[in-house]
């Protein structure tokens, strides 16, 4: 089966380098040099930062990916309404929706995307999540345990097929209770979105094995995505499911390896170290496993980037450089694109990758890094014997 | 006092088939829309419905609407996305969008309403769809009926108007709770939608008088819409509140009063919801038709007859304290270049005759 590889659209702004501040969007001061808005005659311009979104969209369907991940945190725009104003000026871009399936009712779902399928022609994808607890999940008016979180999930997924498919649907869970739940004929005629599903704790690998079609991890060591994918390939396979696997990764690609630390030891050259603890204590906070996981590789006695290098082209200091995960691939081209066929080999089938700024970035590795993908050998044959 | 007109759009199909008004556009037509075997079609996979509603809208943008009534119908497309994938092509036109208060948590409401503000320029409205049968909640996994809904809506509203621009915003309620909760700069950049409520029962009235910007009334007598307003905007001042008050009718308008009334017992009749006697009993006034849901729009009221005595009805209403008309008709795209073109000169510069009325 052919390899999915997907850009990530920044959904809180994006910067014109690792080291420098946010310019792309109005989360710092629009000052000169701003973009969407930028500033014109000294008042902000008409553009918005949904302009530039559009931009990298552009950018990533251009270059050859498949679709793109649109993150969703409290601080950030929503997925649901980027997707939407952007399906109808994109033509093959897939717009993974990242939620939680506490903000929304699984019929109202289902109905918003089945009416989005219509639009973009079936170009929905989703990424599940099914939360991080502690503070921000009480940010979004949503209580609720995490193990009962993935079970949630499990009726949520269960509703939002049953009433798109087997409608009029009823259900009675501990969570929704439906009666005669259903969508008219021209949204139920549409495909049911692939679910690329996260979350790291027995109970999320539990509720992706039922429901997932993609099992999507941060990149973490190689052994540990090992261990971590065999478990979720038994979980899946109790259901008589087979588990498929997808990583989200920074990539930081030059023409030579040089070039590309460089880029990094100018990150952490301007990076206040004094912050370590600031950025790791703001882990700490939820229950997310995964997040625990990321943190368990901290190396706050780091007095060199090269300390935080835990194996060939991979680093471990990116969430210190800009939010989010902190693995990352590191070198040039055919290093980049050797550590992904790694991947692929170990039985990765999707890839999330970003690159900052996710503008530029988008061009130089669906130009540079993705022609030198190889993909699986077998599927490889497979392809050429179609 | 200059009023403002919207335009519902269709998102179960327009009903463009004048001599059938069960036909509808694109794939919600019986036959989909497509051409025989003998003539070589390059459209499918190219277009859809959806861009039917783009051509509807622009339409309204064009022929002069403030903006677009965005309905909440299960039969029909979802209107968020409507909403979104249409404003970003079409400028200028506020959104107006239905949905009910249990599509999600109100920070979620608050939330995508906030991205849709910033790349809009503003131009998001919500109106709340509160009351509906239990048969459809329970479709929805709602099991909330009665007075009750009007509470989980008034509680709804207090938190997405409660988080938007602040921090620290807790709330605990019957139906919703947050802790420590906002959307702070850039993403409250731009107000919360202006809200619209509808509904006649004392408890959607109390509703609109604490929390609603506009009110949305279904009638269309007058002396009833005159005394609806009274009531309210007492209950309003109650509260020390100001709030507008809107209309929603369908329109048929033409030349000639004979015209009009003509093509509206032709829908009736060809709808085969009942006969010539029943279609009498639906008029209320000379230029006013009750009717109108039966044969598939949105508004049951409508006003029917000659541009001018459609003019100056609507601007009657207006003197009776209504601001906001949300107005549909069969064909909507057409219709909107008619209202434009031949309704809104009148209502914009009155006519002599008009100000005689």
């Amino acid at each position: 089966m052919a390899i999915d590889i997907y850009w990530r659209i920044p959904t809180h702004g994006d910067k014109g380098a690792l080291r420098h501040q946010l310019t792309r969007g109005d989360w710092a001061p629009t000052t000169p040099g701003s973009i969407a808005p930028g500033l014109r005659g000294g008042e902000p311009d008409d553009f918005s930062y949904l302009d530039h979104m559009a931009d990298i969209a552009r950018a990533a369907e251009i270059s050859g990916f498949y679709g793109a991940l649109i993150p969703s945190f409290p601080h950030t725009e929503d997925p649901w309404i980027i997707s939407s104003a952007l399906a109808r000026e994109t033509k093959t871009l897939r717009f993974m929706i990242a939620f939680q399936p506490g903000f929304l009712n699984p019929v109202h779902a289902a109905r918003m995307s089945a009416s989005l399928q219509r639009v973009s022609d079936g170009r929905v994808v989703y990424n599940i999540i099914s939360g991080g607890g502690g503070p921000a999940q009480l940010w979004w008016g949503d209580k609720i345990d995490h193990d009962d979180r993935y079970r949630r999930t499990t009726e949520f997924l269960d509703v939002h097929k049953g009433v798109w498919k087997e409608g009029p649907f009823t259900y009675d869970g501990a969570f929704y209770q439906v009666e005669n739940g259903r969508l008219p004929d021209q949204l139920a005629q549409q495909p049911i979105p692939e679910i690329y599903f996260s979350g790291s704790s027995d109970a999320a690998v539990e509720a992706a094995g039922r429901h997932s079609d993609y099992y999507l991890s941060w990149l973490e060591p190689f052994d540990d995505l090992r261990v971590k994918f065999a478990q979720v390939r038994e979980r899946a396979a109790l259901v008589g499911r087979e588990a498929r696997f997808a990583v989200r990764v920074d990539v930081l690609a030059r023409p030579t390896e040089e070039e590309a630390w460089a880029e990094i030891r100018r990150g952490w050259e301007a990076f206040d170290t004094s912050q370590l603890e600031i950025i790791y204590g703001s882990l700490r906070g939820g229950d997310s496993v995964g997040g625990q996981r990321q943190q368990a590789l901290r190396s706050d006695e780091a007095k060199s980037y090269k300390d935080l290098i835990i194996a060939p082209n991979i680093w471990s200091g990116f969430s210190l450089l800009r939010g989010g995960p902190g693995l990352g691939i590191v070198g040039d081209y055919a290093n980049a694109a050797e550590r992904l066929n790694d991947l692929i080999e170990l039985g990765v089938d999707a890839f999330i990758l970003a690159g900052v700024p996710h503008l530029e970035e988008a061009y130089r590795v669906g130009e540079e890094v993705l022609p030198l993908v190889r993909g699986r050998q077998v599927a490889q044959r497979q392809l050429a014997t179609v | 006092m200059t009023a403002e007109y919207y335009w519902t759009l269709p998102t179960r199909g327009g009903g463009r088939g004048v001599a059938d008004p069960s036909e509808k556009d694109g794939d919600w037509s019986p036959g989909g829309g497509a051409l025989g075997p003998s003539i070589r079609d390059v459209r499918p996979g190219r277009y859809s419905y959806v861009d039917h509603l783009a051509h509807i809208t622009r339409a309204a943008a064009v022929a002069g609407f403030s903006g677009v009534f965005v309905p909440f119908d299960p039969e029909g497309e979802d209107s968020w996305i409507v909403s979104a994938a249409l404003a970003r092509e079409i400028p200028r036109l506020a959104f107006v969008t239905e949905f009910p208060p249990t599509f999600g948590t109100p920070v979620y409401a608050a939330k995508m309403s906030a991205t849709f503000q910033r790349f809009s320029g503003g131009r998001l409205g919500w109106k709340l769809a509160v009351e509906d049968d239990p048969a459809a909640g329970a479709a929805f996994g709602d099991h909330v009926e009665g007075a009750d809904r009007f509470v989980r809506a008034g509680e709804f509203l207090d938190v997405a108007t409660g988080i938007w621009g602040q921090e620290g915003f807790t709330f605990k309620g019957r139906f919703f709770e947050v802790e420590e909760g906002g959307l702070r700069h850039p993403l409250s950049r731009y107000p919360r939608p202006p809200v619209t409520l509808s509904g006649a029962t004392p408890e959607a009235l109390a509703l609109s008088a604490t929390r609603g910007d506009l009110h949305l009334w279904e009638s269309a007598r007058l002396h009833e819409l005159e005394e609806y307003i009274l009531e309210l905007n007492r209950l309003a001042s109650a509260h020390g509140r100001h709030l507008r008050h809107g209309v929603q009718l369908t329109v048929v308008a033409r030349e000639t009063a004979q015209e009009a009334w003509d093509e509206v017992r032709r829908l009736w009749l060809h709808a085969g919801v009942g006969d010539q006697e029943g279609f009498e009993r639906l008029v209320l006034a000379p230029e006013l038709w009750s009717g109108f849901r039966t044969i598939g729009q949105h508004a049951t009221a409508g006003v029917v007859g000659s541009y001018e005595q459609v003019a100056s009805y609507l601007h009657r209403v207006g003197e009776a304290g209504v601001e906001v008309f949300y107005l549909g008709a069969n064909s909507p795209l057409e219709e909107a270049y008619r209202f434009g073109e031949h309704v809104v000169p009148l209502l914009v510069a009155p006519s002599p005759q008009l100000q005689a009325v």
